[in-house]
C-alpha cells in the first residue's frame, strides 16, 4: 500500500457524516463487498442442505422399513433438515451458481460499478474515463486467485455454515446414538456411519466451494477496489482535487431549502384557500423574520468550514491524525444536547440570564440584544388579552416563528465570531456553552408555547380545536431547527481549534 | 400581499473595501433613506426588495458583507449562489480603488461564470474629494468586462440605475439561456407561478396544518 493510501484512509476515519462525504460510501470496499458476495455462498450451502436432507430421507426410509422404533430419531432428524429446506425454498437460487462461481461474481462487481456509475457518479462527466476503470476491474476479476485470506474481520460464511453443520451432525450423533440403545446394534452402526459419512462429504464440499467463492469474491472487490483508488489518484494524490469536486455538486437539500419549499408551498395553498391565511404560516412568517436567509449563510459558513476540516485533516497521518480526530470527535460530544429534562421551561428572566452567562463563555462581540428583545416582547404580548381563539393561535405561531428566527441569526453571528475570533477561549468551553446556550432558547420555545396552550384551553374546553396541538407541533418544529442550526457550527468550532 | 408576487429571487453581494458605503449603497436602495453613521457591518447583513424588470416581478436578496480585512475569510463563504455582485470602492480613497483587483478575483474565483459583476465608484456627492478619476475606473470596468457607473448612497444618485441594470442584465441572461436555472449555483430562484384562482373558492383547510 503506497503512502497516499495510508493517508487517504485515515483521513477517511475522521470525517463523521459531514456532507460532501458521501464519496466514502461509494469507494469504501467493506460497503460494497457484503452486498456482491452475500447471498451467493448460502446457495451452495443451502442446495448441499437439500441433498443432505434427501439423504436422510431415503436413509430413514430404508431403516423405516425395518424398524418403526427408529420413528424418533426420524423426527429429530428430519425436523432440522426441514429448517434447512424451508429456508431454501424461500431462497429461489440457482445450483449452478456453486459451479462456476468467479464469472458470477465479477459480473456482480461490475453490475454495482455500473449501478453505482449511473447513480451516484453522474457527475463526473470529464476528467478520466470510467470504462477504463471498468475493463481494468474486470481484467482483474479473471485473475483471482484461491488464497484463503480472511480480508473482513467478520466470521465468514463458510466457517457459520461449518459451523451449523458441526451441530446437526452432533445433533444426528445422539439421536442415532440413542437409537442405538433401543435397537438391534448393527443395522443401525452402520446406518450412522454410512450417513456421516455421507454428511462429511457434503460439508466439505460445501466448505471449499463456499471459502472459494468468499475468498475470490473478496480478492477481485479488494483488488477492484485498490485499482479503482489508483487510477483516481492518478495524478491526483490524496484525491484532493476529486474531494473537491464531490463536494461541491453534492446537492444535499439544505434545511433553508427545504423551509423555503415548505414556505412556498403553503403560500400557494393558502392563496388558493384565502389571503389572510398567509399570515398564520410558520415557514413564512419564519422567512419574513429573517431567520431562513440567516440560517442560509450559517449553512454556507458551516459548509466552507467542514471543507478547510477536510483538506487540513488529509495533510495528517498517524498518531497525529489519531490525536486530531479524537479533540475534533470531543468537541462534537459536548456541542450534541443531552437533554435531562424534556419538560424544563425558561421564563423571559431566566432565560436573559442564562444567554449572557453562556454569551460571554463564547464570544463577547456577539450581541444578544436582539433575541432578548424578541423574548421579552413575545412576554409582553402574551399578557395581553385576546379577544378570540384564532388571534391567540396566530400569535403563538408568529411568537415561534420570531424567536427561532432570533435564535437563527444569533446562531449564525456566532458561527462568524468563532471563525474570526482572536479571544483565546478553550473550544471546549465555548462548545459547551453552546450547548447550554441550545438548550435556553428550547427551554424558552417551550414556555412560551405552553403559556399560550394554557390561554387556548380556556377558549376549548372540550378539546375540539387544532389549535392547541398546532402550537405544539410548531413549538416541537422550531426546537428542531434551533438544534439543526446549532449542530451547524460544529465544524466551525472543530475548525477553529487546528 | 404583494410581496410574495414575484417570479424570480435573484441573490446579490455586495464586496469592497470597508467604509466604501456599501451598507449605506444597500440602505438607500431598500429603505432611500441615508444614515450618515452606519455602523461597521459583522459579517453579513441583509436586505431585500422588490423590482419588477420587462413587467416580471424579481425580489433581491441582496447579501451586504463587511468589508474589515479579519472577515474576509467569513464573507468569501457567501459568495457562492450570487447572480449579481456589486462591487465597490470610494471615489475620493484611491486605496480602495487598488484594492479592486484583489476584490475581482475572490469575485472571479467565488462566483459562477456567469455572475453579473457591477463595478461602483461610490461618494459621487464629493466630487470635490475626488481621487480617481472616472476615465481611469471606467478603463479598469472594460479591460475586466465589468458594468460600471459613479453613484451617490447619500443623494441616492445612480443608486437604483445600479442594482436594476444588473438585475436587467441577469434576467436577460435568463431569457436567452445563458443562465441556467436549474444549475445549483445560478443564484436565481423561479417562483411557482401562481395561478389566478377565485379566492371564494371552498377548499379544505385541514391541508393546512401540515
Amino acid at each position: 500500500m503506497s503512502d497516499s493510501e495510508v493517508e487517504f484512509e485515515s483521513a477517511d476515519e475522521g470525517s463523521h457524516g459531514g456532507d460532501g462525504w458521501e464519496i466514502e460510501s461509494d469507494f469504501d470496499l467493506p460497503d460494497v463487498k457484503p452486498v456482491s458476495v452475500e447471498s451467493k455462498p448460502i446457495a451452495p450451502t443451502l442446495s448441499t442442505l437439500s441433498n443432505v436432507s434427501d439423504k436422510v430421507n431415503t436413509e430413514q426410509n430404508v431403516g423405516c422399513e425395518n424398524e418403526n422404533t427408529k420413528q424418533s430419531g426420524k423426527n429429530c432428524a428430519s425436523s432440522a433438515v426441514s429448517m434447512a429446506q424451508s429456508k431454501l425454498d424461500k431462497l429461489v437460487v440457482n445450483n449452478d451458481n456453486c459451479t462456476q462461481p468467479e464469472p458470477q461474481v465479477s459480473e456482480i462487481v461490475q453490475n454495482e460499478i455500473k449501478q453505482t456509475n449511473t447513480q451516484g457518479w453522474g457527475g463526473w462527466s470529464s476528467g478520466w474515463s470510467v470504462n477504463s476503470l471498468l475493463s481494468t476491474a474486470s481484467a482483474l476479476t479473471n485473475q483471482v486467485s484461491q488464497g484463503i485470506t480472511n480480508v473482513i474481520g467478520a466470521p465468514a460464511p463458510e466457517q457459520l455454515a461449518s459451523v451449523d453443520k458441526d451441530k446437526e451432525i452432533k445433533d444426528l450423533k445422539e439421536t442415532k446414538v440413542n437409537d442405538k440403545l433401543t435397537e438391534e446394534p448393527s443395522e443401525s452402526i452402520l446406518d450412522t456411519n454410512y450417513f456421516l459419512s455421507n454428511v462429511s462429504q457434503i460439508t466439505k464440499i460445501v466448505e471449499t466451494t463456499g471459502s472459494k467463492i468468499i475468498s475470490g469474491g473478496l480478492d477481485t472487490l479488494e483488488t477492484v477496489g485498490k485499482k479503482t483508488l489508483e487510477v483516481l489518484q492518478d495524478g491526483d494524490p490524496g484525491l484532493r482535487k476529486k474531494r473537491a469536486i464531490f463536494f461541491q455538486n453534492t446537492e444535499k437539500i439544505n434545511l433553508s431549502q427545504v423551509l423555503q419549499e415548505a414556505k412556498e408551498k403553503a403560500e400557494v395553498e393558502s392563496k388558493q384557500n384565502n389571503q389572510v391565511e398567509i399570515r398564520k404560516g410558520y415557514a413564512y412568517l419564519l422567512d419574513s423574520f429573517q431567520g431562513l436567509i440567516h440560517l442560509e449563510s450559517l449553512e454556507l459558513l458551516s459548509k466552507q468550514c467542514q471543507m478547510k476540516l477536510q483538506t487540513v485533516l488529509l495533510s495528517y497521518s498517524g498518531t497525529q491524525l489519531t490525536d486530531i480526530q479524537d479533540k475534533l470527535d470531543q468537541i462534537k460530544d459536548l456541542c450534541y444536547l443531552d437533554f435531562d429534562d424534556d419538560e424544563k421551561i425558561m421564563t423571559v428572566e431566566e432565560f436573559k440570564s442564562s444567554l449572557i452567562t453562556c454569551i460571554n463563555q463564547i464570544s463577547t462581540d456577539v450581541k444578544i440584544e436582539k433575541i432578548l428583545r424578541v423574548s421579552h416582547s413575545i412576554d409582553e404580548k402574551s399578557n395581553e388579552e385576546f379577544d378570540c381563539e384564532d388571534s391567540i393561535h396566530d400569535e403563538a405561531i408568529s411568537a415561534l416563528a420570531e424567536l427561532t428566527a432570533a435564535a437563527m441569526e444569533l446562531f449564525y453571528k456566532l458561527g462568524e465570531m468563532i471563525m474570526i475570533d482572536t479571544q483565546n477561549q478553550l473550544v471546549t468551553i465555548k462548545a459547551e456553552n453552546l450547548s447550554l446556550l441550545n438548550e435556553s432558547v428550547c427551554c424558552r420555545i417551550r414556555f412560551i408555547a405552553n403559556k399560550y396552550a394554557s390561554l387556548l384551553t380556556k377558549y376549548d374546553a372540550d378539546g375540539t380545536s387544532n389549535n392547541i396541538s398546532d402550537v405544539y407541533l410548531e413549538s416541537s418544529n422550531s426546537s428542531s431547527y434551533v438544534q439543526d442550526a446549532a449542530q451547524l457550527l460544529i465544524p466551525i468550532l472543530q475548525l477553529s481549534v487546528i | 400581499m404583494s410581496s410574495s408576487q414575484y417570479s424570480y429571487i435573484f441573490k446579490y453581494i455586495i464586496v469592497g473595501d470597508m467604509g466604501v458605503g456599501k451598507s449605506c449603497l444597500l440602505h438607500q436602495f431598500t429603505e432611500q433613506k441615508f444614515t450618515a453613521d452606519c455602523p461597521h457591518t459583522i459579517g453579513v447583513e441583509f436586505g431585500t426588495r422588490i423590482i419588477e424588470v420587462s413587467g416580471k416581478k424579481i425580489k433581491l436578496q441582496i447579501w451586504d458583507t463587511a468589508g474589515q480585512e479579519r472577515f474576509r475569510a467569513v464573507t468569501r463563504s457567501y459568495y457562492r449562489g450570487a447572480a449579481g455582485a456589486l462591487m465597490v470602492y470610494d471615489i475620493t480613497r484611491r486605496s480602495s480603488y487598488n484594492h479592486l483587483s484583489s476584490w475581482l478575483s475572490d469575485t472571479r474565483n467565488l462566483t459562477n461564470p456567469g455572475t453579473v459583476i457591477y463595478l461602483i465608484g461610490n461618494k459621487l456627492d464629493m466630487e470635490s474629494n475626488r481621487d480617481v478619476s472616472y476615465e481611469e475606473a471606467k478603463q479598469f470596468a472594460d479591460e475586466n468586462g465589468l458594468m460600471f457607473l459613479e453613484a451617490s448612497a447619500k443623494t441616492g444618485e445612480y443608486v437604483e440605475d445600479a442594482f436594476l441594470k444588473t438585475a436587467q442584465i441577469i434576467y436577460e441572461c435568463i431569457q436567452d439561456g445563458r443562465l441556467d436555472l436549474n444549475a445549483a449555483d445560478s443564484g436565481v430562484q423561479q417562483k411557482i407561478l401562481q395561478c389566478e384562482t377565485n379566492p371564494n373558492v371552498e377548499k379544505d383547510k385541514s391541508c393546512m396544518q401540515c
